[in-house]
């Protein structure tokens, strides 16, 4: 079981945002073409999926984590492009099961930052997930705890419940 | 806040009657009093209370009912994969079950999403 799509068109839906992001900035910088780049490619690795062909989706996906970053990109812009993509080939190696090497793309992922957002929790359960199918179950329920964590966050800011709102857990934790 | 508004209220009722004609005002009246600056703040905060207020009406008649059922679901599809990996304690031990405490937090909270997604008229799963 590799897990269902979290919120994948969320994820798409911030790529765009992002591309929109960058097309309101002046001065234009040379991340706009890179972040158009990646969208690209997100979309041929879609077409790939749809025609059967996962190598190819990965090869597009690998393409944008591979490629030179430009340095004047905002972190959070890179961060999400970036951890939505690690996000995908991991998905892609489970599928392929290869679960070692989707512990090893949502680390890829995790490691370039830890926000309460979609990005992180789509990485947190897709490591979760690789956990599970290398039978290490407690490894696995903090993944899925923590990206539980955030998607109650995430609840809660868009209900506009105050920042302690959230629904709490059962108390502090033994 | 319900004194607040009746407060800032009452105190703008006066600022509204302007049809009676102008008197004279004592040099000191231009000066503005404590009183005044009360009245003032009093005002904005009126106003600032206003605009929240007609933002949390927005918010009211128009949920993103799209995400807030993704993101209960979200958290529901994780609650129960927790709970599915909840392994009983050795025999013996008087410990808690290996992520029972996960488990629970996961159900409290997938119901509390449910919950909280109901209020705002959010269709079910």
């Amino acid at each position: 079981m590799t897990g269902r799509c979290f919120a994948r068109p969320a994820a798409v839906l911030s790529l765009a945002g992002l591309l929109a992001l960058g097309c309101s900035r002046a001065p234009v910088t040379d991340a706009s073409p890179w972040v158009a780049e990646a969208e690209r490619r997100h979309a041929l690795a879609d077409q790939r999926l749809e025609a059967g062909d996962p190598t190819g989706a990965r090869d597009a996906l690998r393409a944008i984590v591979d490629a030179r970053v430009p340095a004047d990109l905002p972190a959070d812009d890179r961060r999400g492009v970036l951890q939505d993509t690690y996000f995908r080939l991991a998905r892609l190696d489970l599928d392929a099961r290869d679960p070692r090497a989707a512990l090893a793309d949502a680390d890829r992922g995790l490691a370039l930052g830890r926000a309460s957002d979609l990005f992180v929790a789509n990485l947190l359960v897709v490591r979760g997930a690789a956990h599970e199918a290398l039978g290490a179950g407690p490894a696995a329920m903090e993944d899925y705890h923590q990206a539980l964590v955030i998607n109650d966050r995430l609840l809660a800011e868009t209900l506009g419940e105050p920042a302690d709102g959230a629904s709490s857990g059962p108390g502090a934790r033994p | 806040m319900t004194r607040l508004l009746i407060a800032a209220a009452v105190l703008l009722l006066p600022a509204c009657a302007t049809d009676a004609p102008e008197r004279p005002r004592n040099p000191e009246s231009t000066i503005a009093t404590g009183e005044q600056l009360e009245i003032q703040r009093l005002y904005q905060e009126l106003q600032r209370l206003q605009a929240s207020l007609s933002d949390a009406d927005v918010q009211a008649t128009a949920p993103d009912c799209a995400r807030i059922g993704q993101l209960r679901d979200n958290i529901c599809d994780l609650a129960a994969r927790i709970c599915r990996l909840v392994r009983p304690p050795p025999p013996g031990s008087t410990m808690p079950a290996a992520g029972s405490w996960q488990c629970l937090d996961g159900q409290l909270r997938c119901k509390n999403a449910v919950e909280r997604a109901q209020a705002r008229g959010c269709p079910k799963k």
